[in-house]
């Protein structure tokens, strides 16, 4: 052990050794230390007789920075692992989910009850109106686009492309029908047994 | 007193977006992905899927492949820019790509949970695909929470995966490597079930926060400074951008697959102890008979590379290994190294499984 000549080095290493043995952070910790007190004073030594030469302080600088969020990281690792921690944590979220669904149900009882009595409309009401007032606003708009660019003899094609188009949705209707399970010939079947059953209700 | 201004400048602009994506994360709504780098066709939308086709300027092989995102971000981190997306490097090496990208769910997708997303809507994908293609099995690639459902699915409808690739599969979670897993067990099921009887579904702020639980230094500092270094970088402030507006694109979580992720995946580790039931019916890994590629992260510090390794071992698969590569979790679709060494490889592996189109 070379603590008694003082040598800063020796020290880091020893540190270092114990650290191995015993835990990340303390690794970490040591790696800090080492160039908080070696590497950033010699770095600005070299920095002030090289006439501000600053590129081996700065990047000394950015190694002591990347020493402490390393640090930083394995404490956070630390603090995650510890029992009494995560117990805090963990009743903690839960009283506040708690509270909250007091809370929500708290206010659905005097807003979704006292407020329409009021005469006031509910926030779904709105979202539900404001929704339908966004669908007819692009309704409006597409179909005032479609007349301005169709001359008026074409107004009557209009309405065949509507039709063709409401046939071509009938089918796609079908086909996700099939899609989804959907057998013509058994349900032709099921028709034709249903048909062919005789009332019995007066 | 540059450094300081630009660095706290950088962090002005994450606070914001932070806050905005809070905002947005107590409703459903997601901001709008950036225009997307290659162009696609969707050909399929039912229940919570939208299936994008990104078709192969030169295809060269037979099976297309349908790629599994995770339900939890968006997609577009697989197509991020030009030279740095999964989806460009997969459409030149030859194979016609699908993407399911889920969509969020609202307060009354609640009751969706694994049975309906692998049961029917990647189900419903596959078949949209196999009708597409006119063919009888698709190459399926899962990413993170998509690596799961993918496997789900894979035991479950065996017959139509012809080789399966997992990356960063949750599959083993009874390892406790991440210090953050310690947190999440402190927390009781009450807990959980109370987060869906609040919401409804598990908003998307808690699950952003969840995420930057994992790395707090990373997201409060680190990640500004690091711009502020790399700030001459050609690109990395392009590309700094488009990755934070990733990170902060988080959807919710539907309520009842929320539940099962937590209690039954998470805390009782049911399915590396075999008794994860999707839809009623048990999940048996030894169904998986297709070759397999179990790609492990090695830096993944989401999901620990413990968690998915043993994967391997539980499969029926005669064709099977770990590909194990030197990144992290997200840095396994969006680094340069993954793009030029791990996606090639996994691509190559792909191609040696299939054969030319005819």
């Amino acid at each position: 052990m070379n603590e008694k000549d003082g040598s800063k080095p020796a020290v880091n290493s020893e540190v270092k050794a114990m650290s191995a043995k015993n835990n990340p952070m303390l690794d970490e910790m040591a790696k800090l230390f080492e160039v908080v007190t070696v590497e950033l004073p010699a770095a600005a030594a070299k920095s002030l007789l090289a006439n501000g030469d600053r590129g081996a302080l700065r990047q000394a600088g950015w190694k002591a920075y990347d020493a402490y969020i390393s640090l930083a990281n394995e404490a956070a690792n630390g603090l995650y692992a510890n029992r009494a921690f995560g117990e805090v944590v963990g009743r903690g979220i839960g009283a506040a989910l708690q509270v909250q669904r007091v809370v929500d149900a708290a206010a659905s009882a005097v807003f979704g009850n006292l407020w329409p009595a009021l005469g006031l409309p509910t926030e779904a009401a709105v979202t539900a109106l404001r929704d339908d007032v966004k669908a007819l606003r692009q309704e409006v708009r597409a179909l005032s686009e479609e007349l301005k660019s169709q001359p008026a003899e074409d107004a009557l094609d209009g309405v065949e492309d509507y039709a063709a188009a409401r046939s071509a949705e009938a089918q796609n209707a079908a086909a996700a029908m099939i899609w989804n399970g959907y057998h013509p010939e058994q349900a032709r079947t099921r028709r034709g047994r249903k048909e062919g059953k005789k009332s019995v209700a007066l | 007193m540059s450094l300081f201004n630009d660095i706290a400048g950088y962090w002005l602009d994450g606070a914001v977006r932070t806050l905005d994506s809070i905002g947005r994360g107590f409703g459903s709504q997601v901001a709008a992905d950036p225009p997307p780098v290659t162009p696609y066709k969707v050909i399929y939308e039912g229940g919570k899927v939208s299936l994008r086709h990104y078709r192969a300027p030169n295809r060269i092989q037979a099976t297309p492949i349908v790629l599994v995102y995770a339900l939890i971000k968006r997609p577009f981190v697989l197509d991020l820019q030009p030279g740095k997306s999964v989806v460009e490097l997969l459409l030149k090496r030859g194979f016609d790509v699908y993407l399911i990208d889920w969509q969020p769910p609202t307060r009354a997708d609640a009751w969706r949970g694994f049975d309906a997303y692998v049961n029917q809507d990647l189900d419903n994908a596959v078949r949209a695909v196999q009708i597409a293609e006119d063919i009888d099995q698709v190459n399926i690639i899962g990413y993170c929470f998509g690596a799961l459902l993918s496997l789900l699915y894979a035991a479950l409808h065996p017959e139509k995966v012809k080789n399966l690739v997992t990356l960063t599969t949750p599959y083993d979670m009874g390892s406790r490597d991440l210090a953050i897993y310690n947190l999440m067990d402190r927390i009781d099921d009450r807990g959980f079930e109370l987060i869906a009887k609040i919401y409804g579904n598990c908003p998307a702020w808690m699950v952003n926060s969840m995420f930057t639980a994992m790395a707090p230094m990373h997201h409060a500092l680190d990640k500004y400074v690091g711009l502020y270094r790399n700030a001459e970088r050609d690109g990395y402030a392009e590309m700094f951008e488009l990755f934070e507006r990733w990170m902060q694109s988080d959807v919710p979580l539907a309520g009842r697959i929320f539940g099962e992720l937590t209690s039954e995946i998470f805390k009782a580790n049911k399915l590396a102890k075999g008794e994860f039931k999707v839809g009623g019916r048990l999940v048996d890994l030894s169904q998986i008979t297709m070759p397999i590629l179990n790609v492990v992260a090695e830096h993944d510090d989401v999901v620990h590379p413990n968690s998915s390794l043993k994967l391997i071992d539980k499969v029926g698969s005669a064709d099977k290994r770990n590909l194990s590569f030197p990144t992290g979790h997200i840095g396994a679709v969006v680094s340069a190294g993954a793009l030029k060494k791990m996606w090639p490889e996994i691509a190559g592996w792909l191609a040696d499984r299939d054969h030319p189109l005819m």
